[in-house]
């Protein structure tokens, strides 16, 4: 019986190690914190108007899960929330947040420079960017939690302000 | 053997029996077939079924405090939480095993009480590149990577506290550390000074027993073992935990005795325990068993009580080990060495703010000698002129401040201050045999500190520890790693140079080289002490990739040059054996030159709800690294200058490759089989050689035992017929294969049989408390 369970367990490891995943990003969580940021980051009136949009940069899991949140929820003010993926013609400066997925994560100056000081959050999937173009970025903890690093001085010159309770969930740099 | 099989084949009956009628009663088992592994973290666990379970709307209604815990990855499998534990014992921060500065290793409670380990030789024997080796006396000790380490160069704690023995360092295993309470076992397979301090040099050992965190109740097992048809060990362990709403308590103690083996073992007639030998002929020594003659006798208690951020606790530990080199007349072994050590510990952590906490914590440590049947056992009750510096017990004082300052979230901040104070009882009744005072006390200050820095490209920590003592030079462990995980994949590399610090017992027994011989010759005198402290250069680099969600593989390699070692070893010199014979010389610690080794590690793991197999093979050599007389593989003469280099690969004592496999299965949520194994690569030593018939035709011989393998298998069921009950039965040493313990230096010792084949049984219960607040 052990040598035949012996084997049983090495065919499984030789069937599964080369079928399962590993540790999967949770693009819920990440979508989570895109709606507080919508709900405890405010925009200068002038961007609040029409529909709340959230533009994703690039082809993302992320799009999906976004989508679930809009169909639910809503934005600051009773707005409608719209998820866009962008496209590279797209106008940047109509968006409430645009969205970097890791994959895109090179064109982060290109874009912000394209944004400028228009109120449009940059969010950055992958770590340290908001030093280098965008205003929050996220990063994951050593035990996993997911967190975000955000740009103050970015804040302020895309006329944005936070909540202060939103921030004491991130670490400003 | 027909007693033993009887037991056995009833047992597995009864095994067969509840699990035929679990099956049949409890259809929905199958469907419970995830439950196996959860309880390990039910918080966590709880945490994550219930944000799997609440609906998406509630989801994103989420309070801002509730994000604070916001995992970043989807539910991660049993592999995933194994591999991103937090890990304390690498740095004074918990951190990942993937991130952590150091190689590091887990040992879960769920891999030790599978495999129902009889003690934590079982369980350290399949940590990659450790492997036991027998130390004077008939003592068992750890080697690390084919160098010697029970020499004080690997740290013991349990719960944080260290209890290597104060006067010379040692730690020793064989039925010593109970395995019932431990929670989890993380091992750092290398360097830990720059932290840790001066007994950290090879590697560290942290014991997590479980606290009333873990249960709040009531835990007793009973542990047995039979070789042939002898006694193999039976102990008993108890628990109690209980957890009030701002106090925590927990009491555990573990009692019971064993034998190291059941095989013959060749003794030394010693006339020191048996007047008649000193008149007699019986000659050098002679085989005989050490069944029922080689006691292992141990009791371990643990108290502790948690309030806050105020903490005390107490250790007991008695381990007394029969010395199997002694016989007397009849071939017996009647000297019987142990310790009885207390550490206590107060600790009270300080939260100043949000990023400063500060730990002072005090310990108080006395070690007291218990004998039986030796000169110094008398004479510490009767006569204390006779008293030898074995029989000296130890008094330790030690003050430690931890700091650990977060700046911000990408730059952690550790430092501290260490000091303690050594007093040995006793010390001023030593023999004339040493110049000047014997040293009665020795103390140790040091300071500590360590720059974490997370960025986003890799992890980086810089650290040293300065330490200096009263009676020897200043050392320095400087170190600097670098981790970096990528996806699946990490990447460490790391650079430390860690120090093993003299204790009073060691430079009591130092040797400078120096003596003097009295003018008619009949003595030896004034023998010069002088020890500094060891030190070690260790590179190492390690590569790890996930392949899936059940299976990870990391790779290590590394390189440890050894600077004066502190080596126990058999002095003689042209001088000596002129005048006294060749069979005379000096036990003493001196520092020797270089050595070192330099090889690698593969680790692999494989979890699934069906169990697990983990892998790993280890393999060290010598290469062109310096090489010490005491340590090498040389042919047997008591002068070192004579011995010839047989082996320029390998060390005494240490197999140079070695592959362990633990292979756990749940045929069912409760009923799991485990079967671990070894396979040992050849190992040198040295043994007797009797090479006439007369009784003194006795002399020592370079030996080499072949390639050889463990087998071990454990039953054990959960919950048989009521619940918290749990018994399980196995064999170790299924081929009786009957390891053998060499002695890693040249000290004059035969190969130490270890246990052979043996059959196991243990018993446990488990009660919880009930919880007031629910009945309600």
């Amino acid at each position: 019986m052990l040598v035949k369970m012996m084997i049983t367990s090495v065919i499984m490891i030789l069937v599964f190690s080369t079928s399962a995943k590993a540790q999967d990003v949770d693009y819920r969580a990440q979508s989570l914190y895109l709606y507080k940021f919508a709900r405890y980051i405010y925009w200068p009136e002038n961007k609040l108007a029409g529909e709340f949009k959230i533009g994703v940069y690039g082809n993302s899991e992320i799009l999906e899960e976004l989508k679930l949140m809009a169909s639910l929820k809503k934005g600051p003010d009773g707005m409608d929330i719209t998820i866009v993926e962008i496209s590279e013609e797209d106008d940047l400066s109509q968006f409430n947040i645009i969205y970097i997925p890791s994959s895109k994560s090179r064109q982060i100056r290109e874009i912000a420079e394209k944004i400028g000081d228009a109120p449009v959050l940059i969010v950055a999937e992958r770590e340290g960017l908001a030093s280098k173009g965008a205003t929050i970025s996220f990063l994951v903890t050593d035990s996993m939690v997911l967190k975000f690093e955000i740009n103050m001085v970015k804040m302020e010159e895309q006329s944005l302000e936070i909540s202060e309770e939103l921030l004491k969930l991130g670490y400003e740099i | 053997m027909r007693s033993l099989s009887k037991v056995l084949i009833f047992t597995l009956l009864a095994f067969a029996f509840k699990f035929v009628y679990g099956q049949v009663d409890t259809t929905k088992k199958e469907d419970d077939f995830n439950y196996l592994f959860k309880q390990r973290d039910k918080k966590d666990r709880e945490l994550k079924q219930k944000n799997d379970t609440i609906s998406l709307a509630d989801f994103y209604d989420m309070s801002l405090e509730e994000l604070e815990d916001l995992k970043a990855t989807g539910v991660s499998s049993e592999l995933e939480e194994y591999i991103n534990s937090l890990i304390s014992v690498s740095t004074q921060k918990s951190l990942p095993s993937r991130y952590s500065p150091n190689i590091v290793t887990l040992v879960t409670a769920e891999e030790i009480k599978s495999m129902g380990a009889r003690d934590l030789t079982d369980v350290l024997q399949l940590v990659p590149g450790f492997h036991f080796a027998q130390d004077a006396r008939g003592n068992v000790g750890l080697g690390i990577r084919g160098n010697w380490a029970a020499e004080g160069k690997v740290l013991i704690m349990i719960n944080g506290k260290e209890i290597n023995d104060h006067y010379t360092a040692h730690t020793y295993f064989g039925n010593h550390f109970p395995v019932d309470m431990i929670k989890r076992i993380e091992v750092i397979r290398g360097p830990g000074s720059s932290i840790h301090g001066g007994l950290a040099e090879f590697g560290v050992i942290n014991i997590v027993t479980q606290t009333a965190e873990d249960l709040s109740g009531i835990e007793a097992s009973y542990n047995s073992g039979i070789m042939d048809e002898e006694v193999g060990r039976a102990k008993f362990n108890f628990y109690l935990g209980k957890k009030w709403e701002k106090v925590n308590l927990d009491y555990w103690f573990s009692a019971g005795t064993a034998q190291r083996s059941n095989r013959l073992h060749y003794g030394f007639y010693d006339c020191s325990v048996d007047s008649i030998i000193c008149q007699d002929t019986l000659g050098v020594g002679t085989y005989s068993t050490l069944a029922n003659d080689s006691d292992l006798d141990n009791f371990m208690s643990n108290f502790e009580v948690k309030a806050g951020g105020f903490s005390f606790s107490s250790l007991w530990d008695y381990y007394g080990v029969t010395d199997v080199t002694k016989l007397d007349g009849r071939a017996r072994r009647p000297v019987k060495r142990g310790y009885f050590s207390m550490y206590n510990e107060i600790e009270q952590r300080f939260k100043i703010n949000r990023k400063l906490t500060i730990t002072p914590k005090i310990n108080l440590s006395v070690q007291t000698p218990v004998e039986e049947n030796t000169p110094y056992a008398e004479a510490l009750i009767n006569n204390p002129k006779f008293a030898d510096t074995l029989a000296i017990a130890t008094t330790r004082f030690r003050f430690r401040v931890d700091a650990n300052y977060n700046l911000n979230h990408r730059i952690n901040l550790l430092g501290g201050f260490d000091f303690y104070h050594d007093i040995a009882i006793n010390a001023d009744t030593v023999s004339k045999f040493y110049a000047g005072t014997p040293p009665d006390h020795l103390s140790s200050t040091a300071f500590y500190g360590e720059a974490i820095f997370k960025l986003p490209i890799f992890h980086l920590f810089a650290g040293a520890r300065l330490e200096t003592g009263s009676s020897y030079q200043t050392a320095f462990s400087p170190r600097v790693g670098i981790t970096k995980k990528f996806n699946k994949f990490h990447l460490k590399f790391l650079v430390s140079d860690a120090y093993r610090i003299p204790t009073l017992g060691n430079i009591y027994y130092s040797f400078d080289g120096n003596y003097k011989i009295s003018p008619d010759s009949s003595y030896v005198y004034d023998v010069g002490r002088g020890l500094e402290p060891e030190k070690t250069l260790v590179i190492e680099a390690e590569a790890g990739y996930q392949f899936s969600d059940k299976t990870f593989l990391t790779l290590n390699a590394f390189d440890m040059t050894i600077r004066d070692p502190i080596v126990y070893t058999y002095f003689q010199d042209e001088t000596i054996r002129e005048i006294y014979g060749f069979q005379s010389g000096l036990y003493v610690y001196q520092n020797f030159g270089k050595s070192g080794t330099r090889g690698f590690e593969l680790d692999f793991r494989f979890q699934d709800k069906w169990g697990f197999l983990n892998a790993n093979y280890s393999y060290y050599s010598v290469g062109n690294k310096p090489k010490i007389s005491a340590y090498s593989v040389s042919s047997f003469n008591r002068d070192p200058g004579r011995r010839e280099l047989v082996n320029d690969e390998a060390l005494l004592a240490f197999p140079q490759h070695r592959f362990n496999l633990n292979w756990l299965y749940y045929i069912n949520e409760d009923f799991s089989v485990n079967l671990n194994s070894s396979f040992i690569g050849s190992v040198y030593g040295y043994d007797v050689d009797v090479y006439g018939p007369g009784p003194f035709d006795v002399d020592g011989k370079l030996t080499k035992t072949r390639f050889t393998y463990l087998v071990n298998f454990f039953f054990r069921y959960q919950n048989l017929f009521t619940k918290g009950l749990t018994a399980g039965i196995g064999v170790n040493d299924l081929f009786n294969k009957k390891v053998t313990y060499m002695q890693p230096y040249f000290g004059l010792s035969p190969p130490l049989p270890g246990p052979s084949r043996e059959l196991k049984f243990t018993v446990e219960y488990k009660l919880p408390f009930k919880n007031k607040k629910k009945n309600k």
